[in-house]
């Protein structure tokens, strides 16, 4: 341990430099760690606050139906087995249907989600994205439409639209609605289709009077698809307590382009890892062999004196060892420390309009914000270390392979 | 010891010198080489993968949804319904220009947006109406029907086998197209004599149908717009001004040609997006590279210390020696750039003959327009790319050791070293 350290500082320019070549990658890696955490946690929110819940209980759907929602005519029994169990924050009865939104000799279609406004109000920040108008009030006849929909049909607030309810169970059902209010959506897509009514107007387009198409629920403590398992833990709970004909349905099968993303996210991660620890451990690799060539007069008299290989090896591994650590944490604690900074600062806004509309479609902010995960930061720097360490291997082998006389005689 | 005198003399020693002390350290030069290769790899595969995907997505959007121009009425792209589209009587016109303009084929198109129903559910579609016969030579859609045939009249409707298998629609089945035209809601039935199932998400949700259908439905005699196809080889661009010449020639007013960029807004900002995606990566690779080859090159001079004094004592110019040095980088740099580059080249040769497919992942972007299966590109620039970032790093690696070995004042040299 001596030995290595006194080595280590003896060269201090080689030993800055591995240090470096711990440290980018690891701090690269955090950084990267830290963007896609808070545009996945973004995703997440806004799926599950807007629209999917965490997880939905529909009725099972036997055959396809395209956009539309089986109906489900007994949500009073899915609500009384909610009530039985625990970790649930919040639930409430929607329901969801394709239909045509037309406006003149404009049209669209949509889907309707009737809804019970004062119960999504905790919950759904649609209300908050009403830049025009009012959201709905209880037994309130009117639409809240997105503006991009508001531009196809060419309406305002005040002005009618006609829906033309399409479910596959029902059959045709029209009516006429003022709309009342018009949001700002966080997808474009969204913004084109999605229309809440209240559930009772819903109802009367879906020509029905009890009927629903889910139970949304929300459950508590999650923040994010880290969470998983608490949403698990939840719907196991559900088992038995259910009717039989209906399913719960998690956020990963509602919002597939979320999990989609993240299942893109990982092997996207790990190849950006992959070709970061490659070129720091061939680095690392690289000094340490030179700083091994250099010494082979001074190692070779050390195991004539009588130091096994194994101590040798295990020097020269200290020496890589030690200097990767503090390398790594380094690394870890300037990514953390710049999340910080960028936090603090409120993020880091993108520039230009465009750039705003496009980052619309894919559902994301145009201000890129970083959050950092602990395990994660550990694991990155763990893993440097690991693939640094594996790399001081060889030219730790060749120290210890070394013969004590040719060594001495070694002429550099 | 040859004598150091005369320019060529001097440059072909100092090459020879450089190579032979290179392969006195085979280890250590393989590692330096190791190294390079590894950093120009990572920057070819990564620029071929990024420019594939952009390249790939142009490709499938012109070939089988947009056509490689578009002629559309000003205005329609930010209001899209049909009577903000070109007029009959724009249409006449636009279509003796055509004539004319030596296009390889050009289809009238008719959109509108609507709702499919089948007999067990609903789902938003784009209608587009086209001319069975001349769609087929702008568009190549037919060639990925997986089931049934391509429309050829009235009464016929061709839908993806995505929104088929969704709606449970099976061949030859009656489905329902709803739509608002201009006397109201419109509703009129289809036989589904098709289904296509193409690489582009955008497509899923198109059902096509007949040009007349589509004038039924919507009510709007004219079209949305026209696409065109162009010579194979032919410069877009020259197209674009050209046409724009014989329409105001022609005194036909309100209508504007649109190329790729106008018709996919998105492809732009993408194209910068992965740009600036790259700019960190390659600095991290080049510092990286860097790093290893100054490192190494740095203690080789050191260790050489004795031997460069002895060299220098016997006459060896100092300029002589920090070529000899830079030469060394050099190699090291120019054998790990072609190692690097040919297995960069293989890898994006074999991705772009098979692709690699996003899978479920593009359907959520589809409004992007990106294929769901991606093609890597192996456009010669990578080459310049890669090759510039290298011998750039490797240059300014070695000028620090050369600098040093050129320095060494011979006397203490010798007795230091």
């Amino acid at each position: 341990m001596k030995a290595a350290i006194r080595h280590l500082r003896r060269n201090r320019g080689r030993t800055i430099l591995t240090l470096l070549a711990v440290l980018i990658p690891v701090y690269f890696l955090v950084s990267m760690f830290g963007l896609t955490n808070s545009i996945v946690s973004d995703m997440f929110e806004t799926a599950t606050r807007i629209d999917t819940g965490h997880f939905q209980i529909r009725h099972i759907e036997r055959r396809g139906m395209g956009a539309a929602i089986p109906l489900m005519h007994d949500s009073k029994s899915v609500l009384a087995a909610l009530d039985k169990i625990d970790g649930i924050e919040w639930r409430t009865v929607r329901l969801d249907m394709p239909a045509l939104a037309s406006a003149g000799d404009r049209s669209q279609a949509v889907y309707v989600q009737g809804v019970i406004p004062e119960e999504i109000a905790p919950i759904s920040s649609i209300r908050d994205l009403v830049v025009k108008g009012t959201y709905l009030k209880n037994g309130q006849n009117g639409a809240v439409i997105g503006e991009e929909l508001a531009a196809l049909l060419n309406v305002g607030v005040g002005d009618q639209i006609v829906l033309l309810g399409a479910h596959p169970e029902t059959g045709l059902g029209a009516l006429k609605v003022p709309v009342v209010g018009i949001y700002r959506a966080p997808i474009s897509a969204m913004g084109r289709t999605v229309i809440h009514t209240t559930l009772t107007t819903a109802r009367r387009l879906a020509r029905s009077p009890n009927a629903a198409t889910a139970v949304v629920v929300r459950v508590s403590g999650v923040t994010g698809p880290w969470d998983v398992g608490k949403i698990e833990a939840v719907t196991a709970q559900l088992k038995g307590l259910l009717p039989d004909d209906v399913e719960v349905l998690d956020w990963r099968k509602l919002a597939p382009q979320v999990s989609g993303y993240m299942a893109i996210l990982r092997p996207v991660m790990i190849i950006f890892a992959a070709i970061f620890f490659g070129l720091g451990a061939l680095v690392v690799l690289n000094t340490l062999y030179l700083s091994v060539m250099e010494r082979t007069r001074e190692l070779g008299l050390i195991i004539a004196l009588g130091a096994s290989r194994w101590r040798v090896m295990g020097m020269i591994l200290t020496e890589a060892g030690l200097i990767t650590v503090i390398g790594a944490v380094c690394g870890a604690l300037i990514g953390v420390a710049l999340a910080w900074i960028v936090e603090a600062l409120g993020g880091i806004p993108l520039p230009g309009a465009e750039l705003a509309d496009y980052m619309k479609v894919v559902g994301m902010k145009p201000v890129l914000h970083m959050m950092i995960s602990w395990p994660q930061v550990v694991i990155s720097a763990a893993a440097m270390v690991g693939v640094a360490v594996l790399a001081a291997w060889f030219p730790a082998y060749r120290a210890s392979k070394l013969e004590p006389v040719e060594a001495m005689r070694y002429v550099e | 010891m040859p004598r150091w005198e005369g320019r060529e003399r001097v440059n072909a020693t100092s090459l020879r010198i450089a190579w032979r002390n290179l392969w006195r350290h085979t280890q250590r030069t393989v590692l330096m080489i190791a190294i390079v290769a590894f950093g120009s790899w990572v920057i070819l595969v990564m620029w071929g993968i990024a420019d594939g995907m952009i390249r790939s997505m142009t490709d499938t959007q012109i070939a089988y949804n947009l056509g490689d121009l578009q002629l559309r009425a000003v205005g329609y792209a930010n209001d899209p319904v049909p009577s903000n589209g070109l007029s009959a009587k724009q249409v006449l016109g636009v279509q003796k220009v055509l004539a004319n303009a030596s296009v390889a084929a050009s289809s009238a198109r008719l959109e509108t947006y609507g709702m499919l129903r089948s007999s067990y559910g609903s789902e938003g579609v784009t209608i587009r109406g086209i001319d069975p016969i001349k769609e087929q030579r702008v568009t190549k859609l037919q060639e990925t029907i997986v089931e049934g045939r391509y429309i050829t009249g009235p009464g016929e409707i061709l839908i993806s086998a995505k929104m088929a298998a969704s709606l449970d629609i099976r061949r030859g089945e009656r489905v329902v197209l709803l739509a608002q035209g201009e006397s109201g809601t419109s509703s009129q039935a289809f036989r589904a004599v098709g289904f296509f199932a193409s690489n582009l998400g955008t497509l899923d949700s198109i059902a096509m149908i007949s040009l007349q259908d589509a004038h039924a439905m919507s009510g709007w005699s004219g079209l949305t717009s026209i696409a065109i196809n162009l010579p194979a080889g032919a410069s877009t661009s020259r197209y674009v001004s050209r046409l724009q010449k014989d329409l105001a020639a022609a005194g036909i007013e309100g209508i504007e040609v649109a190329d790729y960029f106008a018709l996919n807004p998105f492809a732009r900002i993408m194209i910068q997006g992965s740009t600036i995606k790259m700019i960190p990566m390659v600095i991290m690779i080049a510092l990286m590279a860097g790093f290893g080859v100054a490192n190494t090159a740095f203690y080789s001079v050191l260790e050489r210390t004795r031997e460069f004094g002895m060299m220098m004592a016997l006459g060896m110019s100092r300029k002589l020696l920090a070529r000899v040095v830079l030469m060394e980088s050099v190699f090291v740099s120019a054998i790990g750039f072609v190692v690097g580059g040919s297995v960069g080249y293989g890898c994006l040769l074999y991705l772009s003959r098979h692709g690699f497919s996003l899978g479920g992942l593009m359907a959520n972007f589809s409004e992007l327009g990106i294929p769901t299966t991606l093609y890597a590109s192996t456009s010669g620039w990578y080459w310049v790319a890669a090759f510039s970032v290298v011998v750039f790093t490797a240059l300014v690696a070695a000028w620090y050791p050369a600098r040093r070995a050129s320095s060494l004042e011979p006397v203490t040299a010798i007795r230091e070293g």
